[in-house]
């Protein structure tokens, strides 16, 4: 799928990434209770083997877990910044404030009864 | 309104408020307002250090206390909210947005209930023996495991510590716990009214954000145990941490479960369970019964009077005793339920009604969504398959029995399911062939103390509100007694 950055979450991961430069960040689509499909930025998380690498910028790779994957697979997407803190995860850059958003990209409605993505 | 929050908390250690390390603190506001309530600690690892020492002490002697005492003191917790139940139910309202009929009837009743349940039952926490041969005698003993650590949720902040304090304390553990940050309020409180009767250091609340205050807590290793409730995400990286100190853990995390109308239904029994599935707390319920399979033959006449009672629902000011529906618990969760209205719009859905903020500018400045109806979804959609979390149901036509329940448990949670029919065997095979940790059955969303409460495959593992909770709580230990009179004469 495509996954893009806006300037504002370059910028922001970029400031993250500076005050951890040791440590093992990654992003993962999160599902379920609270916070939505949002991107949920972690230290140290490991990677499994079944999550899918979507795209990376500043040595952070996103993921998407495998329940998730199918549901934005073949949406073209971009990680943004919102203002106002995230609602409740362990999500790094919600001290600030801010927090990251997956938007789809997609614009045009779909044919009634089915489903978004064409893959 | 008789009660106001404190203009400010400090974390609760060691039975005494106590500042954080960093100084900075968080907002708390009222969500139906959008006012400032209160502010909390914006704590971090060295406030955690401190929660987890003081419970590490205070194990020493909590975790030696008979049950007969820790029965008494788990009765009095009860009492104890009883007498300021009114005082609970308005923090509650006014922290999470909630309606007070709800506060008042549902979330501090409850609580209350779970504390007196768990006081009794505790008593029943026994080991086993067995005579292995006429010398050896073996019998277990069920043991507390020390320093639990909970992280709690935002939408039902005094219900769900109730659910996760009662056995920890009930079976001898001390715990460090972590409200939400959006919603602190009434858990503090609770700790300060308890702060004569628990010895300190048992119970200790640190306020903060998830990675700040969460993270460190979930990985320290002073802590014996692991309760988590919330999203999946997180819960992985909390199981990551229990491998890491090799520590059980507790997960109850995401659900979209499916409610099912069989054509024999009783329509407006149905009706209003469909709408305590979803409405209830704004849909802000890990089991909110959201993908609805409403069946053919009754389609349009139950939407029909679906979408009229939906669009009657009083919406407003959640401390008002007729208020049906309140505010979201935050901005953030509010955009996030809206941006799903435009998703499912995308996808094809027809949006019966609601998905919108509300026009009525008395409630311009609160976090308010009107109730959503999507008819015309497909199983596949976002919709159908994200949790929301946010008022908002996505209706699935059906007419094939087979193909109904497949697509029913065609989704990655298992919290829970509901049904209605008045055809007992259908009930009960339909019941048996949903994976869901909870089968409603011509209700919804009903809760009890003594009703074990938890997921099936990713909403997550270990059962609360039960028996079986305190074994999530204690270990075993093994015990051999030998009564023999002579060596063995092996070596």
């Amino acid at each position: 799928m495509e996954l893009r950055f806006t300037e504002k979450a370059r910028a922001l991961l970029a400031e993250i990434r500076a005050e951890n430069p040791s440590d093992i960040l990654v992003i993962l689509i999160g599902g379920g209770c609270c916070e939505n499909t949002a991107p949920i930025l972690m230290k140290n998380f490991r990677v499994g083997v079944s999550d899918r690498l979507l795209g990376e910028t500043e040595g952070i790779g996103v993921y998407a877990s495998a329940e998730v994957y199918p549901l934005i697979e073949g949406t073209p997407s971009v990680i943004d910044v919102t203002d106002g803190r995230g609602a409740g995860s362990f999500s790094l850059e919600i001290r600030r404030g801010v927090r990251l958003t997956l938007r789809s990209l997609l614009k045009s409605s779909g044919p009634p009864g089915r489903g978004p993505s064409p893959s | 309104m008789s009660v106001t929050a404190p203009r400010e908390y400090q974390h609760f250690i060691k039975g005494a408020w106590r500042k954080s390390e960093s100084g900075k603190t968080l907002d708390v506001l009222n969500p139906a307002t959008g006012e400032l309530l209160t502010r909390v600690p914006a704590g971090d690892a060295r406030d955690v250090d401190a929660a987890v020492a003081a419970a590490r002490e205070a194990f020493t002697t909590w975790g030696q206390t008979s049950p007969a005492e820790r029965q008494g003191i788990l009765l009095e917790i009860a009492n104890r909210i009883q007498k300021r139940a009114r005082d609970y139910a308005e923090l509650e309202t006014l922290n999470v947005g909630k309606p007070i009929r709800e506060t008042t009837n549902i979330d501090i009743p409850l609580a209350i209930d779970h504390y007196r349940y768990f006081a009794g039952v505790l008593r029943n926490l026994q080991g086993t023996t067995q005579t292995v041969d006429p010398t050896m005698l073996h019998l277990t003993l069920r043991e507390p495991l020390g320093v639990v650590g909970h992280i709690l949720p935002w939408n039902f902040p005094l219900l769900l510590a109730a659910w996760k304090l009662a056995p920890s304390l009930a079976s001898g553990n001390t715990v460090v716990m972590k409200p939400a940050e959006q919603t602190p309020v009434t858990l503090l409180e609770l700790a300060n009214d308890l702060r004569d009767l628990l010895p300190p250091g048992v119970l200790n609340v640190v306020t903060g954000y998830g990675p700040d205050v969460g993270a460190p807590l979930a990985s320290h290793p002073g802590v014996r145990k692991l309760s988590f409730t919330g999203e999946t995400t997180t819960g992985r990286l909390i199981l990551q941490y229990a491998s890491e100190n090799i520590v059980p853990a507790t997960m109850e995390l995401g659900g979209k479960s499916p409610h099912i109308i069989f054509p024999d239904a009783d329509v407006e029994r149905a009706i209003e369970g469909v709408m305590v599935g979803v409405f209830l707390n704004q849909g802000e319920v890990c089991s909110a019964g959201s993908r609805l399979f409403v069946h053919d033959a009754i389609y349009d006449r139950f939407m029909g009077k679906l979408v009229a009672k939906v669009k009657g629902l009083k919406i407003g000011n959640p401390m008002k005793e007729d208020t049906q529906l309140g505010a979201i618990v935050s901005r953030e969760q509010m955009e996030k339920v809206l941006s799903y209205i435009e998703i499912g719009k995308k996808e094809g859905a027809a949006l019966l009604c609601g998905g919108t903020r509300p026009t009525d500018p008395e409630l311009a400045k609160g976090f308010f969504v009107t109730p959503a109806v999507f008819g015309d979804v497909n199983n596949k959609m976002r919709i159908a398959q994200e949790e929301i979390f946010g008022p908002v149901v996505s209706v699935i036509r059906w007419n094939d029995y087979d193909a109904m329940i497949a697509e029913a448990n065609d989704i990655a949670y298992g919290l829970g399911a509901g049904l209605w029919t008045e055809t007992l065997p259908l009930a009960i095979k339909t019941a048996k062939a949903l994976q869901a940790g909870t089968v409603w059955i011509n209700t919804y969303n009903a809760l009890a103390a003594g009703a074990p409460f938890g997921g099936y495959k990713k909403s997550g593992f270990g059962r609360e509100c039960a028996f079986d909770t305190l074994l999530h709580y204690t270990q075993i230990k093994s015990v051999f007694v030998s009564t023999a009179e002579k060596p063995m004469g092996l070596y």
